[in-house]
């Protein structure tokens, strides 16, 4: 065994450019596949980010079928206790209640379909970053009564702007239909169009005075310490309270489920064709590197070296070869992910369009200790894979043929 | 001249073994990147498809002032003679689909909402999106008949059923009121959640008359045989249709934001492409040194016995010529060939379920769009091009002595 190790190494140093090369391979392949992992997840990480902090929030509380039916008549029962609750929770960071209606809004132009959100400014600017999204005048902190802000989108289509009046129409608690003027203050621009062309937003006192006879909210919107926790958080909810429905951001938004679900596949995807890449590039090599030395493994063979002696002593060089490029490219690809989890990867470069908002150009990757270790694995495994097949083309060497060839 | 390339020629055919890994490596990463590019592209195609197909076609004829006041005041007259003239002008448009679309009040005995109504001629609508797959209860209604379609959270909201009777107020053309008793046949479940709560489909017929809009559209949309063909079908619609009050328009200029949305998607695709590159490229360059290293001694032979460095050099040139064009046209087959069998990869597990529960096909369409195979081909050809400087390198380089010891 030591001789075969002593032989490996040394036939290693006898070609030192083509072990230089094997060990780029396998170091380019460790990183591409970090790099690879790390912005998918980032980016995916972002999106979902971006989207619980502007709107959708960790987990929210309703009446069961407020969701489905809308009716302002199905505003959450008891909403003070389960504030009380959640303000004593140290898991929660913040909340914040939301009056809720399905109406009407009707410009000179036209009428069209909108929710009708009341917020509470204090608590929701500090649950959700929503107020960044406001694009020209000002949040709802304005001093105008019935203030109310809207959808670029939608305000383009009602030709409106700051400073017009538009009237919303809906049906109150008691099931009336009624209406109240609202004053525009600013415009907001998400990033889903369909999300501007659908919502407004006013103060939650200035709604409930046309809603309700008391104030009433149908939506409790909850920020916690990390996403893991919504799943405990809404089961211990709806065991404690009645008459409501808590649910997690998963449950709340399918597209932003089936954004993250795609985004693994996509990412095992691209993953796998970048690791076959990398196989066919070491296969090669090391097939390349297997003819060239036909002659010397034919002569090993014939003066009485095993098979199993020149198999092992090739697959040692690939082990070795392998072990220390892939020390390497860890490192290496540690190193960047450290460096640009910080910086960020700038990807305007790879975009045609105008930078959205909302969604940033500038990715910072995320890489988890099992991801990194998960990646690890699949490089070393592949690359001793790639090696398995020269290194049995090796042993069927017919020592006559060989010896025979220049 | 000539003489070069039969060295060439036959010099790749003297080591079969060599040349045949040389250009498996040229293949392979030919494969590996159309693969990759038609994984990113389809899933991009098929986003779009989603997208436009239930929104706004990918090409719409609307008239001029539409687009600026979405009111049914700026419907437009459409006939045969307008219907042979769009098909007439361009022989790649597949398919038209009329619409008439407005906003109204949808009610049951106690309680209103509000709605989108489009008017819609069921059977054409079908062919465009296939629409009469989302349909969950009842059926479809014909082109006349005094019916209604429901989206299912509509048809929640206001707890009406197939067979129950909606009925419909608001305003049609020019100020003329409009309100009408509509059957209920059917309740479908649209993809896009935001439509899924406030959508109901009349027949084309019903809805012009009910609308006091007769034989007039909101829009017309139109389907080219591929997305590719939209800009250049809008120019020709443009050049037929200058007479008239009607104006063409292409989906990216109806939802801006989606091809914004769609340019952040393919960045992060962009740079992982770059990636691959490097992946292939050491794995190219190690075979390609190997192959030098293995030929030095010939090299050396060769220039000792009088034969001068450029020639040498450019023989050795026009091979990896030759071994790079095969290498890329073979490729290029063999990723065809492969894409036609792995179309279109079927998902499965949650990631199914989450596209499933947003009433798409939970499948990643490839695509075959015909300029990424050529794309691809020659920036693999590139790489390989400049990775094959690397033994014109040596050549210059050689010192001759060293090289026939070796």
């Amino acid at each position: 065994m030591k001789t075969l190790f002593i032989i490996s190494w040394r036939n290693i140093w006898r070609h030192p450019a083509r072990s230089a090369v094997l060990l780029a391979a396998v170091i380019a392949g460790l990183w591409a596949g970090v790099v690879t992992v790390g912005i998918i997840n980032g980016v995916m990480q972002q999106r979902v980010d971006y989207l619980i902090e502007s709107e959708i929030t960790h987990a929210q509380i309703h009446q069961p079928d407020f969701l489905a039916e809308g009716y302002s008549r199905l505003f959450i029962p008891g909403h003070d206790e389960i504030t009380q609750w959640l303000s004593n929770d140290p898991r929660v960071v913040s909340f914040t209640s939301r009056t809720i209606t399905d109406g009407m809004l009707q410009s000179p132009i036209k009428t069209s379909g909108v929710r009708i959100s009341g917020i509470n400014i204090e608590t929701e600017t500090q649950t959700t970053n929503f107020h960044e999204n406001i694009v020209d005048g000002e949040y709802l902190d304005s001093d105008i009564n019935n203030a109310i802000i809207m959808g670029e989108k939608l305000a383009n289509d009602h030709n409106v702007e700051i400073g017009n009046r538009i009237v919303l129409t809906f049906e109150d608690t008691n099931n009336e239909l009624t209406s109240g003027s609202f004053n525009i203050v600013g415009i907001f621009r998400s990033a889903s169009a369909t999300f501007d062309e659908r919502n407004v937003f006013v103060r939650s006192e200035d709604l409930i005075a046309v809603l309700a006879d008391e104030p009433v909210f149908h939506e409790i919107g909850i920020m916690l310490q990390h996403e893991d926790m919504a799943g405990e958080i809404t089961s211990e909810l709806n065991a404690e309270f009645s008459g409501i429905k808590a649910q997690t951001w998963r449950q709340l938004s399918p597209e932003l489920s089936m954004l993250v679900e795609l985004g693994d596949v996509m990412m095992i995807l691209i993953t796998t064709i970048i690791m076959i890449a990398l196989a066919f590039g070491i296969l090669n090599t090391m097939l390349m590197a297997l003819f060239e030395r036909m002659r010397e493994i034919g002569m090993l063979l014939s003066i009485g070296m095993s098979k199993l002696r020149v198999f092992g002593m090739i697959m040692l060089e690939s082990i070795i070869l392998t072990i220390s490029g892939a020390a390497t490219g860890f490192l290496l690809a540690w190193l960047s992910i450290r460096h640009f989890s910080g910086a960020g990867v700038n990807l305007e470069m790879f975009a045609e369009g105008a930078a959205q908002v909302g969604w940033d150009y500038i990715i910072y990757p995320v890489l988890t200790p099992v991801e990194y270790f998960a990646i690890l694995v699949v490089v070393v495994i592949i690359t001793l894979l790639s090696s398995l097949y020269p290194a049995i083309k090796g042993i069927r060497i017919n020592p006559l043929e060989a010896a025979k060839n220049t | 001249m000539e003489t070069y390339f039969k060295l060439a020629w036959r010099n790749i055919w003297r080591n079969r073994r060599r040349t045949l890994i040389t250009a498996s490596a040229i293949v392979f990463a030919v494969l590996v990147a159309v693969l990759m590019q038609s994984m990113n592209r389809g899933s991009y195609e098929v986003m779009i498809d989603r997208m436009v197909s239930f929104n706004t076609g990918y090409l719409q004829i609307q008239d001029y002032r539409y687009n600026d006041e979405t009111s049914l005041d700026n419907a437009f007259y459409y006939d045969d003679e307008l219907r042979e003239k769009i098909l007439n002008a361009d022989n790649r448009i597949e398919k038209i689909l009329p619409r008439i679309e407005t906003f109204m009040l949808a009610a049951n005995d106690e309680s209103t909402r509000g709605a989108v109504v489009f008017g819609i001629d069921p059977e054409k609508e079908h062919q465009f999106n296939e629409i009469k797959n989302h349909l969950t209860d009842g059926s479809f209604f014909g082109i006349d008949d005094q019916a209604a379609i429901l989206s299912r959270g509509l048809a929640d909201r206001l707890q009406l059923g197939v067979g129950d009777q909606l009925v419909l107020i608001g305003q049609g053309r020019f100020g003329m009121s409009a309100s009408g008793l509509f059957e209920i046949t059917g309740i479908m479940e649209h993809p896009l959640r935001e439509m899924n709560n406030q959508l109901v489909y009349l027949p084309l017929k019903t809805a012009q008359e009910f609308l006091s809009a007769e034989g007039r559209l909101t829009a017309l949309m139109i389907a080219p045989q591929r997305e590719g063909q939209t800009e250049s079908i809008a120019a020709t619609l443009r050049d037929e249709i200058t007479d008239s009050e009607l104006a063409v328009y292409t989906w990216p200029e109806l939802m801006p934001e989606l091809l914004e949305l769609m340019e952040m998607d393919l960045a992060a695709p962009r740079l992982l492409t770059v990636v691959l590159y490097v992946v292939i490229g050491f794995g190219f360059f190690g075979t390609i040194l190997t192959m030098t290293m293995e030929r030095l001694r010939e090299f050396g032979v060769l220039l000792s016995v009088g034969m001068k460095r450029s020639k040498l050099a450019s023989v050795v040139f026009i091979e990896t010529l030759f071994i790079s064009i095969i290498g890329v046209i073979a490729g290029v087959v063999l990723a065809w060939l492969v894409l036609k069998a792995i179309d279109p990869i079927v998902l499965s597990g949650e990631a199914a379920q989450a596209v499933m529960d947003l009433g798409f096909d939970p499948i990643i369409p490839m695509s075959f769009a015909a300029d990424q195979f050529y794309t691809q081909g020659i920036y693999v050809f590139l790489i390989a091009l400049i990775i094959f400087l690397f033994p014109l390198l040596k050549i210059t380089r050689l010192n001759i002595l060293e090289a026939a010891r070796s």
